[in-house]
């Protein structure tokens, strides 16, 4: 199997831009290729706004490095984005 | 163009309640060059001024109102000063920082510091209306919450003065008790007891004074990239206008970061209910800004149904969705805006409120305090038992005399190892962030001049809330540079009269030509320099708390976050790594290996004198 069915959440301004709190999609376990194929699910521009720096990823509660790291989706999964945010 | 600095009011105004009497004296230019203003002033008065060991709340004390350069100029975000003060709470250093108006207004009366010493026979109101001061009766005042304070200030003396008063909880001299100015706060510490303590029950304010600008049109390049950086940014100009301070809430959690219970950690009843976009959809009805703030990150709230409908409140704050949230087990967001309410009403600091309020339903739970002495039952998630303690502490009666003095002082009361779950440090109770998932904040809580505070350093952003330049929340490596760094650079912005929701979006080039542009002194136009300012206020409050009977030991965390291993979400299994990130903190700041500053570091900085 080269797909993996996985959890996405949206945190704050994210979650109104792209009309959803949390999806769960079947995507390819390359986590470079599910970013595009997520990118075209939710039509939100995914990856520029990683690129500019204006959200953050998270796989499972931990942080991936930019640029995105070569990883393995699983099923099960939970992906995180989340706006840049300062403290409360 | 008159004489007086550019970026700053000129002038330091003494009051002596117990003589009645005032001086107005010129702002030295050296103060300026060394300590830039508001808590960087209060650092060196109070250090220099305050005689050591006195009582927080004898007429010995001193309220040191201090404001910024930035403070009340065209700059986004300049409405903050802030008050420093022995706290009574703590005994050591506190510096109180407050948003709205009343900085910029006392500083158009032409004030950069206000000094407040001695005790008036019975109860006073301040009143300065540019250079005329009046010590008036307020026997009237006194037993008057906050928000009729305000208002019969403003009915008497004019709408245009701005007003910072005590409600019952300051005149009673509870511990946390704060001081309300403009719907803000200058909420931690207690520095409303210390106000309390003097018979002092307002401080009224009003000016006309302008500000001198060094290099007008630079300075207003400046302040156009700031607004537009502000603007911009996805914090400042995308989550934080639309969500407030919850902004950051859900995400809080999802990193195992919001405490839960006091500090136990798991879940409770409706907690999965509460997230930003509830709190939206639910309460808020308006924005509200701070003097001239394009953020409008405060919100004026209105519940819409369930037991507390119709109940309203400026916020609620993240800090206090946590404080009387998910820290008591309760999911009711109409009982969180109406504890902010009673904290506003009564004057106290609503961080401490709430988490002394969780240590009692743990108390409660355990066994160690009964309902017959609290006269209701107390279980985590009991809205009631919520704002009956709130009552309490506020009027100072029943159980609430023992839990308005603080967790350490109510754990000493209550015994049986309940100081090792009562979460403070140095006194202070700790705000909403649980450090075993983000080793950062653990050491940031830990070496805060003020005690168990997030506005000192906030790691938490490097840990979890950041993407490049992210640093791993669960190692202890840089974290000493980290949260060093982070203290110079807050206390910096602390000292602007800015705010440091700000900062969330300009970097320190931007804040270095404000400041240059604005000031004309040289020596501000080095970031490096800046930085130096910083570390120099660090080592005088470190050597203010070390003279007043800090030492090592003090710079702690509450046994649980050191013992007591995180029972789920990405922090799971973890604990506090203090002692190693310490060490590596104090070699960090030039500090001997028991935390005092070296004679080297202290010439370095110029404060070879203040030992």
């Amino acid at each position: 199997m080269s797909k993996a069915r996985i959890k996405i959440k949206f945190f704050a301004v994210t979650a109104i831009e792209v009309g959803a709190k949390e999806k769960i999609l079947t995507v390819s376990k390359d986590l470079n290729e599910a970013l595009k194929e997520i990118e075209k699910i939710i039509n939100w521009p995914l990856k520029s706004n990683l690129e500019k720096n204006r959200i953050c990823l998270m796989l499972n509660g931990r942080a991936v490095k930019m640029p995105i790291e070569k990883r393995a989706l699983v099923d099960g999964d939970v992906m995180a984005l989340i706006p840049i945010m300062g403290g409360g | 163009m008159n004489d007086k600095l550019p970026g700053y009011a000129g002038k330091i105004l003494t009051i002596d309640l117990t003589e009645g009497s005032f001086n107005i004296e010129d702002l030295p230019q050296e103060l300026v060059e060394n300590y830039l203003g508001a808590k960087g002033f209060g650092a060196k008065i109070l250090h220099d001024e305050l005689p050591k060991n006195c009582d927080p709340l004898s007429p010995e004390n001193m309220l040191i109102f201090a404001t910024g350069p930035l403070t009340g100029t065209l700059t986004p975000a300049s409405g903050r000063s802030v008050i420093v003060t022995k706290s009574p709470l703590t005994g050591i250093w506190l510096d109180s920082n407050c948003g709205g108006s009343f900085g910029p207004e006392m500083k158009a009366a032409g004030f950069d510091i206000i000094k407040i010493k001695g005790k008036a026979e019975n109860p006073v109101v301040v009143l300065i209306n540019n250079s005329e001061i009046t010590i008036e009766a307020a026997e009237d005042l006194w037993g008057i919450d906050t928000l009729t304070t305000h208002e019969l200030l403003k009915k008497k003396h004019g709408e245009d003065y701005k007003v910072a008063c005590i409600g019952e909880a300051g005149e009673k001299q509870v511990l946390m008790a704060g001081v309300i100015a403009e719907g803000r706060a200058y909420g931690r510490g207690g520095a409303g007891a210390v106000f309390g303590s003097k018979n002092l029950k307002a401080v009224v304010v009003k000016g006309n004074n302008g500000i001198n600008i060094d290099n007008y049109q630079e300075f207003m390049i400046a302040n156009r990239e700031a607004k537009n950086e502000i603007a911009i940014s996805p914090d400042t100009g995308g989550s934080r206008p639309k969500f407030g301070t919850n902004s950051i809430y859900s995400f809080i959690r999802e990193a195992g970061v919001l405490p839960v219970k006091n500090f136990q950690g798991g879940t409770y009843s409706g907690a999965e209910e509460v997230d930003e976009h509830e709190l939206v959809k639910e309460l808020y009805e308006q924005d509200r800004s701070c003097f001239g703030c394009p953020i409008a990150c405060s919100k004026y709230s209105k519940v819409k149904k369930g037991k507390y409908v119709d109940k309203y409140v400026e916020g609620p704050e993240y800090e206090n969705v946590w404080a009387f949230g998910a820290h008591c087990g309760n999911s009711d967001m109409g009982a969180v805006v109406y504890a902010e309410y009673l904290c506003d009403y009564y004057g106290i600091d609503s961080i401490s409120a709430g988490n002394a309020i969780g240590f009692i339903m743990e108390c409660y739970e355990k066994g160690l305090v009964s309902k017959e002495q609290l006269g209701f039952e107390c279980s985590f998630g009991n809205d009631d038992a919520i704002i009956n303690l709130v009552h309490l502490m506020g009027k100072r009666e029943g159980f609430g005399e023992t839990l308005g003095e603080g967790v350490r002082r109510a754990a000493k009361v209550l015994g049986h190892d309940s100081e090792s779950f009562a979460m403070h440090v140095k006194g202070l109770e700790l705000p909403a962030y649980d450090p075993r998932a983000s080793f950062g904040m653990g050491l940031a809580y830990a070496t805060s001049d003020r005690g168990g505070c997030h506005l000192s350093a906030f790691p938490v952003k490097a840990e979890v809330l950041s993407n490049n330049h992210r640093m791993d929340p669960l190692s202890t490596e840089f974290k000493a540079e980290l949260v060093k760094n982070e203290q110079d650079w807050f206390t910096i912005v602390d000292s602007l009269g800015i705010c440091l929701f700000a900062i969330f979006a300009l970097g320190p080039n931007q804040i270095t030509d404000l400041l240059y542009s604005l000031t004309g002194q040289k020596i501000f136009s080095s970031t490096e320099e800046l930085m130096k300012i910083g570390e120099r206020v660090n080592n005088l409050t470190r050597l203010f708390n070390l003279s007043e009977g800090i030492t090592s030991k003090d710079d702690t965390l509450p046994a649980r976050l050191l013992k007591e291993r995180l029972s789920e979400g990405p922090g799971k299994g973890q604990i506090v790594p203090l002692e190693e990130m310490l060490q590596d903190y104090y070699l960090v700041r030039g500090w001997t290996k028991d935390g005092k500053p070296t004679s080297k570091k202290l010439n370095q900085l110029g404060l070879s004198d203040n030992v």
